[in-house]
């Protein structure tokens, strides 16, 4: 086990910002963190790495009790999620820093260091930058650096917060598989914060999604979206129709995956909404169908696969009937 | 990248003749409350001669009083500066209970009347103070000498370096220090290679404005000097001295010696702001290269 936190709450002040946070990340896997702004997801991270110490519990790296360890002996490499580069040193210099600071003893010569520096800088594809200071960089290179930078030491445990937040989508993806494959190959363990839940569903080996302070799931992409422990995971991971239904169901709420839902032209009888095209969206693969019930305001969404729209042929305005294959029902 | 040029947007700007109004009155203003008398201090010194300026300096009491004010700022300025650092650093990057009292008696020096400050410093070390007995025993002499001196100089300048840090310090925030530390940067490492470097030209700003505070200290040195002629008088008491015995040429003569000060203060500060500004330039230019 790389990272294992325990029973690890926090307070500022009178506020909780983590409450009773129980995590094992096992050496060399992926973690996405999910969670809605300000549930705590920083503050986790920071803690971890020793940045703020917890009220109570403790945190294990690498199975020794990191909790009273000096920060700079933790050994974990962090991506800030504002960066944090050091605004009076060059790219270079930024990225050379932990190598720069080390006793005499293990650091590497010079030639090292620039060649270390150098295979990162062609990494994030900001060689031609290295000379340029931080605040000459654009948010996206910014964020390379950071990467960069956390890197160099190659630290065994890495932190990521919002790692790939300002990229764009082609280095988000390259830089995405290149963490994966350097997983494979060096055993690093990593915990990341992500705001997109496709990015955790795509990388990640398992998923964590916190709210407000405290842990609601963990498990593998499939399991947190497949079957979410709560109304709130479901809703938090990828779109979902609060279904309104027929039948009064106090207590509870119906949800159902857009993917979930099947049109059909003729009234099917038992469980089938009279539903009006809204708008029909085709997006890649799908087709987006934007619906109305009579007597509800907000919008009803189906994803249908491009072959059985073009079968339909939905036109806006006409009436339909929305079928769900699989409604998933909470205590609300 | 250029900004919108807002003198092209008229409706965003005063009137023609407000604008000319605000500019000539804060101009006037300056005039007649800044450059004028820096202006007659220089016509007065040189109203005799330049024989009688140049004798009015090296007259061995003004030497004296020369050698003091720099001997008193040698102390003073580094002590206040390493002082200003450590409390801006406690205040800023460390988010203890009680800072903003702290923040806020780090200004009592600038509330207190330095004259207040000056007989404070009597009430302790002078003839009836608390510690007199001690004093005398080992024979050391503070009030109407050179340890007052720098005593009342150290109180009246110590919230210089600190109010400039403070405010910079917290817009900083710690994060890069929290960086350099997980990359493995010692404490003592860390101040010097991050947090120094990002407070340089405040620093600067800091150190100089309280530079010229030590030197041309007049109310709290007054109380606590005893004005000794050629020895516990510092150039504004040395000053003084000249201008009560009516002796305005000699007077002028030493206060144009301070009036450079400030002047060096003027240039060394635009210098300061000029090199920031060649920084941030030179930067604008790397970017559009690319
Ligand atoms: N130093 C602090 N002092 C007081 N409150 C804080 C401090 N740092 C964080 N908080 C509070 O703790 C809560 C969690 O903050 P945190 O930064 O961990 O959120 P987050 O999950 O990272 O959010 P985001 O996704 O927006 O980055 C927030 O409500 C924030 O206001
Ligand atoms: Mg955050």
């Amino acid at each position: 086990m790389s990272i294992e936190v325990r029973n690890v709450s926090k307070s500022y002040g009178r506020f909780q910002v983590l409450r009773d946070v129980n995590l094992d990340v096992n050496t060399g896997e992926l973690m996405a963190l999910l969670g809605p702004s300000g549930c705590g997801k920083t503050t986790l991270l920071r803690v971890i790495a020793g940045l703020e110490t917890p009220d109570t519990g403790t945190i294990r790296t690498h199975g020794e009790d990191a909790t009273s360890r000096p920060v700079r002996e933790r050994k974990v490499g962090f991506v800030f999620q504002h960066y944090a580069l050091f605004r009076h040193m060059t790219v270079f210099e930024n990225i050379a820093f932990g190598l720069r600071v080390r006793a005499r003893a293990d650091r590497p010569p010079e030639t090292e260091i620039t060649k270390r520096v150098r295979a990162l800088l062609d990494l994030i594809q900001l060689d031609w930058l290295a000379a340029h200071y931080p605040d000459q960089l654009s948010g996206g290179q910014r964020q390379r650096v950071a990467l960069a930078r956390a890197l160099a030491t190659e630290p065994r445990v890495l932190l990521l917060d919002e790692p790939f937040g300002a990229l764009d989508a082609r280095v988000r993806t390259e830089l995405r598989r290149w963490l994966r494959r350097r997983h494979a190959d060096l055993g690093v363990t990593s915990l990341f914060v992500t705001h997109d839940q496709e990015e955790a569903i795509e990388v990640a080996d398992r998923i964590v999604v916190m709210n407000a302070g405290r842990i609601e799931q963990i498990g593998s992409p499939a399991e947190v979206y497949e079957n979410p422990s709560s109304a709130f995971i479901c809703r938090f991971l990828g779109h979902v129709n609060l279904w309104p239904d027929a039948v009064d169901a106090p207590g509870q709420v119906r949800l159902v995956r857009p993917h979930d839902c099947e049109l059909l032209r003729a009234d099917p009888g038992m469980g089938a909404l009279a539903i009006t095209v809204k708008a029909v969206r085709p997006a890649g693969p799908l087709v987006r169908i934007e619906m109305q019930t009579p007597g509800q305001v907000d919008f009803l969404e189906a994803d249908l696969p491009r072959e059985t729209a073009d079968r339909l042929n939905p036109v806006v305005g006409e009436t339909l009937y929305a079928r769900p294959r699989r409604i998933r029902v909470y205590p609300s | 990248m250029p900004i919108a040029d807002t003198s092209r947007l008229p409706s965003i700007r005063e009137p023609r003749p407000i604008r000319f109004l605000l500019v000539a009155g804060t101009l006037l203003y300056l005039g007649a409350f800044i450059f004028l008398p820096l202006v007659q201090v220089l016509v007065m010194a040189l109203s005799k001669g330049w024989k009688v300026y140049a004798a009015a300096i090296v007259e061995p009491d003004a030497l004296s009083a020369i050698w003091l004010t720099l001997g008193v700022a040698a102390v003073t300025v580094p002590l206040n500066t390493v002082f200003g650092v450590a409390l801006a650093w406690a205040i800023a990057k460390n988010p203890c209970r009680g800072r903003r009292l702290i923040a806020t008696l780090v200004d009592l020096p600038f509330s207190v009347s330095p004259v207040i400050a000056g007989l404070l410093f009597v009430l302790l070390f002078g003839r009836q103070g608390w510690f007199q007995p001690w004093l005398e025993q080992h024979d050391i002499h503070v009030i109407f000498a050179f340890p007052g001196l720098v005593l009342a100089t150290l109180f009246v300048t110590s919230p210089f370096v600190a109010r400039e840090l403070i405010p910079l310090m917290e817009s900083q925030g710690h994060e890069e220090e929290d960086a350099a530390r997980l990359l493995g940067a010692s404490g003592w490492r860390t101040f010097w290679s991050v947090t120094l470097p990002n407070i340089k030209w405040g620093l600067i700003y800091g150190v100089i404005l309280c530079n010229a505070r030590a030197m041309g200290e007049f109310g709290a040195v007054s109380v606590v000097s005893g004005h000794i002629r050629g020895r516990t008088n510092t150039l504004p008491l040395h000053v003084e001295a000249l201008f009560n015995e009516y002796n305005f040429a000699a007077a002028n003569a030493v206060a144009s010696l301070l009036a450079c000060l400030a002047l060096v203060t003027l240039v060394v500060r635009a210098a300061a702001e000029w090199r920031v500004r060649q920084q941030r330039a030179a930067a604008e230019r790397n970017r559009d290269e690319h």
